[in-house]
């Protein structure tokens, strides 16, 4: 087989086919890895994996680790992929990297009965979409020919008609090439500033630390680290009551809680060692009668609650002048709605 | 575009539930912007992903944790993304981070979302810039206790990477407002719409809204039903979700506000707001505007204000007096005080405003001292497979009291409750956290005391429209007569044999019976459920000490069905919980 397949020097690619010997496709299969463990050189890696493995999980691909994943390349093109094997490839590949990908499909749906071929190539374009891939492109140009059909059938489907159904299909079915590539999010034409250049000391060594591009769009179900599991023995550890205290006072006055209901908040003496219960309603205070003779300690009763002191009888009333009858529905209150 | 400052930028994300966080995110970058850096704000959730993981600048990761130990809601989609495995783990050796948490100490998981932040982002391979800060709301001086020397760290530190090109612009200027803000010529035409327009929402009609509790039951309870007008051919929720809606204040409170503000005149003039820097106009905010609308639709001015409105009215204060009391307000001193003047009776933007008739803020600072009006979220009570139109919500009015003299009340839920029908809302729909089961055989065990039986009534509904049978539904309440929400349709379900229902009125008898006595009472039942049928178990509603009580409750049926002990029996239930087969969602 041509190497039309090119890989760069140090990349890391998946090379997953259905390799047997009735597919009459281990030679092809040999020489296509040569020429790309050749092509990555020592630096690189090939990896190759059967899709059925792939299929049924016992392959425990690598999460983000292929630049590369070629699937399918040689004849005769045995494997259609189901939406398990797109998913495994998706999230064996890093974000931006490629996938090249060979399938039979028809010229159009239903052309042949009974065969394990169902797709169109619209048909398979969809289903690409559909396992996360962007950026598809799909040609087919190559009419499959019946002999390649008989040994499909003969050696992978098993088919005691493998002549008749290779005369059958004759015509109908094309090898659909594809590429694809793993979402990547492109940060655009936002103008990165350059980190301040006095301080490129500290930032680490750039070295081949290669730009990483991430999907940052789909919020679904991708696989998180045990949040639990981040926090070390100090992260538990709490202040000591002499660290929280006024220098000076022994240990923290107690604080009211932010909705006390035991007395404490409102000024009350609450015995410290009396945990704070539920009181049956907050005490409201006492409601003047009469506001006309405004008897004031501080004199600021009149001014509004940013001025009074905390025992004054006005607390919680806006503020008026003296003399004059406090009414709701001053200048800013109104009683629309009574809950 | 890099300015002369074009070096000195700084990126501040938050992750806040009461608005705590966002505050404290936002003085910080006042105080980034008297250095002379150009700060951007941002909640977590709402950051472009991969320009933090990009980041060329600083970036300072300001997070409190909630009172479960967990992260605030617009930081956990932020979070999830963060802790994905497929990350290399040099994927942030570029970015120089600082971190620092807004706690309480007398929780047992004391800063966790904080702690577990710091930790992922080193083990991404970020550089911290100082030492994780811990606020802590016990220290004598509050979440300040630990802000104020941390700032001065994280300062120094920054400052020697970043000299300074001039000096530190001092506490007494004010900051420059983030938006241009002037008055134009002319006018416009029908400038005030009715509603905002949303690109997001869905239109629907206010179609009923009938109160559930009993009308001498202190707690006014309504089933607000909405009907979708372009509903589409699939369906747009799932059983769990909710309806996100944002409301708008009254038109009275708007007047009265304008009125005090000494704006009534300009309140239709129009107005036109331009962004200072690079980030631009939030979305909602159109150019031309008025007064009236932006105090109708998007300024929340029945809000607590937080400590940022005071420091910023300072400078806007004409009044000897009210300018002390302003700053004693702003200090790390006075914080005791201003909880308990503004945060602890709930006092609004509107009620402090009256107190201090000599401080108004100048039309070009108001989007730098009003909030924005919140969305709200409430799970949906209908099943959109069974009525694919109608949007229904269980709602608690809120009203309660605190020293003021008048009654506290909801923004969204005196908006709803004084919604007249047929008014037109844009809703938006937001996925639940708590999910059926796939396989309509498996049994499903729901705990939803009070309001927390609104997500599963769209659950009963949808399961009983795929046929599944197996439901069971444990509810409490006040009383039989006054709050039992939903009877009617409960009892039906009851008598056709699709529901199981536990009920405990607390008040009905002289002792105090909850829904957890309940599961305890039909422990047998619970176990076989669980244990036998692979049940998956829901609990929704108040937080405070129901979910700890119900899951104590299940922890002690399997405790006494499978003879193990406390431990065995509790590792039970986590193990259930990782599976997915115990869900909580519940709220403050």
């Amino acid at each position: 087989m041509a190497p039309k397949y090119t890989v760069e020097p140090g990349q890391t690619v998946l090379l997953a086919a259905r390799a047997s010997a009735g597919a009459q496709n281990l030679d092809a299969l040999q020489r296509l890895r040569d020429s790309l463990a050749a092509q990555v050189g020592s630096a690189g890696k090939v990896d190759f994996e059967q899709i059925d493995r792939i299929e049924d999980g016992a392959a425990a691909l690598a999460s983000a680790y292929y630049d590369s994943v070629i699937t399918n390349p040689a004849e005769p093109w045995a494997v259609e992929h189901s939406s398990q094997v797109l998913a495994s490839l998706l999230l064996a590949l890093k974000p931006s990297g490629t996938l090249v990908l060979n399938e039979l499909v028809l010229d159009n749906a239903g052309s042949i009965q009974d065969a394990p071929i169902t797709r169109t190539q619209a048909e398979l374009a969809q289903q690409l979409r559909f396992a996360g891939f962007v950026d598809i492109q799909i040609e087919c140009c190559e009419q499959v020919e019946e002999a390649t059909l008989r040994v499909l059938g003969e050696g992978c489907w098993g088919r005691s008609d493998a002549a008749a159904l290779a005369a059958q299909a004759r015509g109908h079915v094309l090898v659909a090439a594809a590429a694809a590539k793993k979402p990547a999010y492109n940060v655009g034409a936002a103008a990165a500033l350059p980190f301040g250049k006095k301080a490129k000391a500290q930032a680490k060594a750039q070295g081949a630390r290669r730009a990483w591009t991430i999907n940052v769009e789909s919020d679904d179900e991708a696989e998180i680290e045990d949040e639990d599991a981040l926090l070390e023995a100090e992260d538990l550890a709490r202040p000591d009551a002499a660290s929280l205290a006024r220098p000076g006072d022994a240990k923290p006055r107690k604080k009211p809680c932010k909705n006390c209901t035991c007395g404490l908040a409102d000024g009350g003496e609450v015995d410290e060692d009396v945990a704070c219960k539920p009181a049956s309603k907050p005490r409201k205070p006492k409601r003047p009668v009469d506001v006309v003779n405004v008897k004031s300690a501080c004199g600021n009763c009149s001014l509004g609650d940013a001025f009074r002191c905390s025992s004054c009888p006005y607390l919680g009333m806006p503020a008026f002048k003296p003399g004059e009858k406090v009414t709701l529905g001053g200048s800013m209150l109104h009683d629309d709605f009574m809950p | 575009m890099p300015g002369p400052d074009g070096d000195r930028r700084l990126l501040v994300l938050y992750g806040s539930q009461t608005g705590y966080a966002k505050d404290t995110a936002q003085r910080i970058a006042r105080q980034g912007w008297r250095r002379h850096f150009v700060v951007q704000v941002q909640a977590m959730d709402q950051a472009d992903r991969a320009a933090v993981f990009a980041a060329t600048c600083p970036v300072i990761f300001v997070c409190s944790t909630t009172g479960q130990g967990d992260e605030p809601d617009n930081m956990r989609r932020f979070w999830r993304f963060l802790l994905r495995k497929s990350i290399p783990h040099d994927a942030l050796g570029n970015v120089a981070f600082a971190v620092f948490g807004l706690g309480d100490s007398s929780y047992q998981k004391f800063n966790f979302a904080a702690k577990r932040l710091f930790r992922r982002l080193t083990q991404l391979g970020a550089q911290p810039i100082v030492d994780r800060g811990d606020g802590d709301d016990q220290h004598y001086l509050g979440v300040d206790g630990a802000l104020d020397p941390w700032l001065a760290g994280l300062w120094a530190e920054l400052l020697s990477r970043f000299p300074l090109p001039r000096p530190i612009i001092p506490d007494s200027v004010a900051p420059d407002p983030s938006f241009d803000v002037e008055f134009a010529a002319g006018s416009l035409n029908d400038s005030n719409a009715q509603d905002a327009p949303d690109p997001d929402g869905h239109p629907a009609l206010l179609v009923a809204a009938d109160r559930l509790t009993a009308a001498e039951h202190f707690q006014d309870v309504r089933c607000f039903r909405f009907e979708l007008e372009a509903p589409g051919p699939a369906p747009l929720w799932g059983p769990g979700d909710c309806a996100v809606l944002r409301p708008a204040n009254q038109a009275q409170d708007v007047s009265a506000f304008l009125a005090a503000m000494g704006w009534a005149d300009n309140a239709d003039a129009p107005l036109r707001v331009a962004a200072r820097n690079p980030v631009g106009l939030p979305e909602r905010i159109p150019g031309v505007t008025t007064l009236g609308w932006l105090f109708t639709y998007y300024f929340d001015i029945t809000a607590v204000p937080r400590r940022s409105f005071f420091e910023m009215l300072y400078y806007f204060s004409a009044n000897d007096d009210e300018k002390e009391r302003l700053r004693e307000f702003s200090a790390t001193e006075g914080q005791d005080e201003l909880h308990t003047y503004c945060m602890r009776p709930r006092r609004t933007i509107m009620e402090v405003l009256d107190d201090l008739p000599h401080s108004r803020v100048p039309v070009g600072y108001i989007f730098d001292v009003f909030p924005e009006i919140a969305e709200r979220s409430f799970s949906i009570s209908s099943a959109a497979e069974v009525t694919p139109s109608l949007v229904e919500l269980t709602v608690a009015i809120v009203g309660y009291k605190t020293l003021m003299h008048k009654p506290r009340v909801g923004l969204c839920t005196r908006w709803l409750a004084n919604m007249p029908l047929g008014q037109r809302v844009h809703l938006r729909f937001a996925r639940g956290t708590m999910q059926l089961p796939n396989d309509p055989a498996t049994p499903v065990i729901m705990v939803g005391p009070g309001t927390g039986i609104a997500a599963f009534m769209s659950f009963i509904r949808q399961r009983r429209s795929d046929g599944a049978r197996s439901n069971y539904l444990f509810f409490g309440c006040r009383g039989r007569e006054t709050d039992f929400l939903h009877q009617r349709h409960l009892e039906e379900w009851v008598d056709d044999g699709s529901l199981s229902l536990f009920c405990a009125f607390s008040r009905d008898q002289d002792h105090k019976i909850y829904v957890q006595q309940r599961i305890r009472e039909h422990g047998d039942l619970v176990w076989s459920l669980i244990g036998e049928q692979g049940a998956a178990v829901y609990v929704s509603g108040n937080a405070n000490r129901m979910p700890d009580d119900v899951r104590q409750a299940f922890t002690d049926v399997v405790r006494e069905h499978s003879g193990g002990s406390d431990e065995s029996a509790a590792a039970y239930i986590l193990a259930m919980t990782k599976a997915g087969r115990y869900q909580e969602e519940c709220w403050q």
